[in-house]
């Protein structure tokens, strides 16, 4: 089935029953124990918080009941990380990237015995996970990683370097992506292993100092002929860039709902300062501009929201994890950006709590996927999405991309701008398509600023192409 | 050839039987420009479903001897 018609015929399942009950307990820890001003500060969540957090059992959301976790639904696990995001950054980045990314291939490939050995653990926050794809020389092109896997004796050995591994400094287990050439009889094959950072050979670097998301651990690890036992192979010899592909599927529903937590803060940041910041001898709220900029903020957190709760009820997160990730990071951006506007000099001052906020969503749109890398891949789901569907409710927006595949068709992939505006198109798309109910007025603003967008973008897709220009642009970016 | 330009530290002699994942380390981006160029150099239009199959060089070629009769 296309993803528009499997989108729309999917029932967003309803939240465990015990979920309103960890969120309560959540939001009361939070306001109770966090003090997101200072994680920042000190550039690290210290020790007593982290430990309080595992003592609640969070770090075991998504691991399964059966081994001491929570064992909550991806739907019910990501409402709890973007809770924890609302609160703090850092914090939701942690639990977040612990339950999401690196949890990912030891629940769906590890052996049984190693599940068994580890994830209680896990799930007690003892051993806090982190996932090392990214090196110095392979960021977005994760396949030309040198980090190497080979088989001496009876025995794998792992060299390389690992950068940028978030929980890197406070990890007890870390999923490592290698080369592995010539293993499982591929001559370009990768594999995962899972790594205990106390290992011989493994050695944690310092923590960097970032933009943003301060208090969240950001280190390299030196993997110097690190032995690895058999079993701690995850998954198929060879398959792992597979393996590495669905665990980023899943990261990336996690850190749109740290998107999703960041845009709700200061949504209501936002509208609780317009309603009693006065000027002009009014309260900013009053203006039209100021009631503009508060109802499309609302409605991108809206689109977010619905959008999160229909991918989470995909089995097949491929393009719909790379459409909430994209959505929720570029709408998180924009939201903190607008609230900081709406707080005015005040935002710019980092007291208000507003300017972290923004340095702290900025790595959204770059970390797991920089986005417009996302854009490229998410493109080739135009050439399937399903015009009929889309003609049926929407004639003038199924013509504009039937009309672009007719003219483009698979040579699009030869043209990165046009990739970049479809992939645009498809987000807004399925968005619309996730407020399609509108079931209140935020769901009906919302809807229409994500058909506005899908149109915006496609007749950018259809406008034919300016050789002029593009020579243009191809002598200035060249100067 | 296109494979080399889009896989510029690939080493070694490409063969028939080379996955275009597994043995030139290709991934679905490089795929989909691989797959794009080909239709252009051969003026040649396929559908995304039709790809599913296509996993060696090998394929590559017989896909192309199928369009091009
Ligand atoms: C705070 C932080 C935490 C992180 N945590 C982790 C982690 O836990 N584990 C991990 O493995 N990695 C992690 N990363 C790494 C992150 O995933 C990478 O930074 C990201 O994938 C981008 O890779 P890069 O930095 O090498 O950028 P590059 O690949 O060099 O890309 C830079 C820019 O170039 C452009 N670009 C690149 N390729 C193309 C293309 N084909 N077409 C057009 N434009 C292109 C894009 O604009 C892109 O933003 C983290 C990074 C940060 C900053």
């Amino acid at each position: 089935m296309d993803p528009l018609t499997r989108a729309a015929a999917l029932v967003v399942p309803p939240h465990a029953p015990e979920l309103a009950s960890i969120l309560h307990e959540v939001r009361a820890f939070c306001r109770a124990r966090v003090d997101a001003a200072r994680i920042d500060r000190e550039a690290r969540i210290d020790h007593d918080l982290l430990a309080a957090i595992a003592e609640q059992g969070w770090f075991g959301l998504t691991v399964p009941e059966a081994h001491g976790g929570i064992g909550l639904s991806l739907s019910s696990a990501t409402e709890v990380i973007a809770e924890l995001a609302a609160h703090d950054g850092s914090l939701g980045t942690c639990v977040g990237l612990h339950s999401g990314l690196a949890m990912h291939a030891l629940l769906h490939e590890a052996s049984p015995a190693l599940r068994e050995r580890y994830l209680p653990a896990i799930a007690a926050g003892r051993r806090v996970l982190a996932f090392a794809a990214t090196e110095p020389n392979a960021g977005s092109d994760i396949a030309s990683v040198r980090t190497t896997l080979t088989r001496e004796g009876d025995v794998y050995r792992l060299r390389g370097t690992k950068c940028y591994v978030t929980n890197g400094g406070i990890a007890g287990l870390v999923t490592v992506l290698a080369r592995s050439p010539g293993l499982g009889g591929a001559r370009a094959g990768h594999t995962l292993v899972l790594v205990d950072p106390r290992w011989p050979g493994v050695q944690r670097g310092v923590e960097e100092k970032k933009l943003g998301l301060k208090g969240s651990s950001t280190i390299t690890i030196d993997l110097d002929d690190v032995v690895v036992p058999d079993d701690h192979v995850l998954g198929s010899v060879s398959k792992g860039l597979e393996h590495a592909h669905h665990a980023l599927e899943w990261g990336r529903t996690f850190m749109a709902a740290g998107c999703l937590g960041a845009a709700r803060y200061a949504v209501d940041a936002a509208a609780a300062h317009v309603a009693t910041r006065a000027q002009f001898g009014r309260p900013l709220i009053e203006f039209p501009l100021v009631r503009l900029s508060i109802a499309e903020m609302r409605a991108e957190v809206r689109a977010i929201e619905r959008t999160l709760a229909l991918v989470c009820a995909h089995d097949d997160l491929a393009i719909p994890s790379t459409v909430v990730k994209l959505l929720a990071s570029e709408g998180a951006f924009r939201v903190v950006d607008r609230a900081l506007q709406l707080f005015g000099g005040a935002g710019f001052i980092e007291d208000t709590g507003i300017a972290r906020r923004l340095r702290d969503v900025r790595v959204t749109r770059i970390f797991e996927g920089a986005n417009d890398v996302l854009r490229l891949s998410l493109a080739s789901a135009a050439l399937a999405w399903p015009i009929d569907t889309l003609t049926a409710t929407h004639p003038e927006l199924g013509a504009t991309l039937s009309a672009v595949r007719r003219a483009r068709g698979f040579r699009m992939f030869q043209d990165q701008v046009l990739q970049a505006n479809l992939a645009d198109a498809i987000v807004a798309l399925f968005a619309a398509t996730a407020l399609a109910r509108e079931e209140d007025d935020v769901d009906k603003l919302a809807r229409g600023i994500q058909l506005e967008r899908a149109r915006e973008a496609l007749q950018r897709a259809a406008a034919p192409a300016d050789p002029e220009r593009e020579a243009l642009v191809a002598r200035v970016a060249a100067r | 050839m296109i494979i080399r330009r889009l896989r510029p530290d690939l080493t070694g002699k490409i063969g028939d039987g080379d996955r275009l994942r597994d043995d030139l380390g290709l991934d679905s981006l490089h795929s989909m420009e691989l797959f794009s160029e080909v239709t252009e150099k051969y003026e040649v239009d396929i559908e995304v479903e039709h790809l599913q199959d296509v996993r060696t060089v090998g394929d590559v070629v017989s896909f192309l001897e199928t369009v091009l009769v």
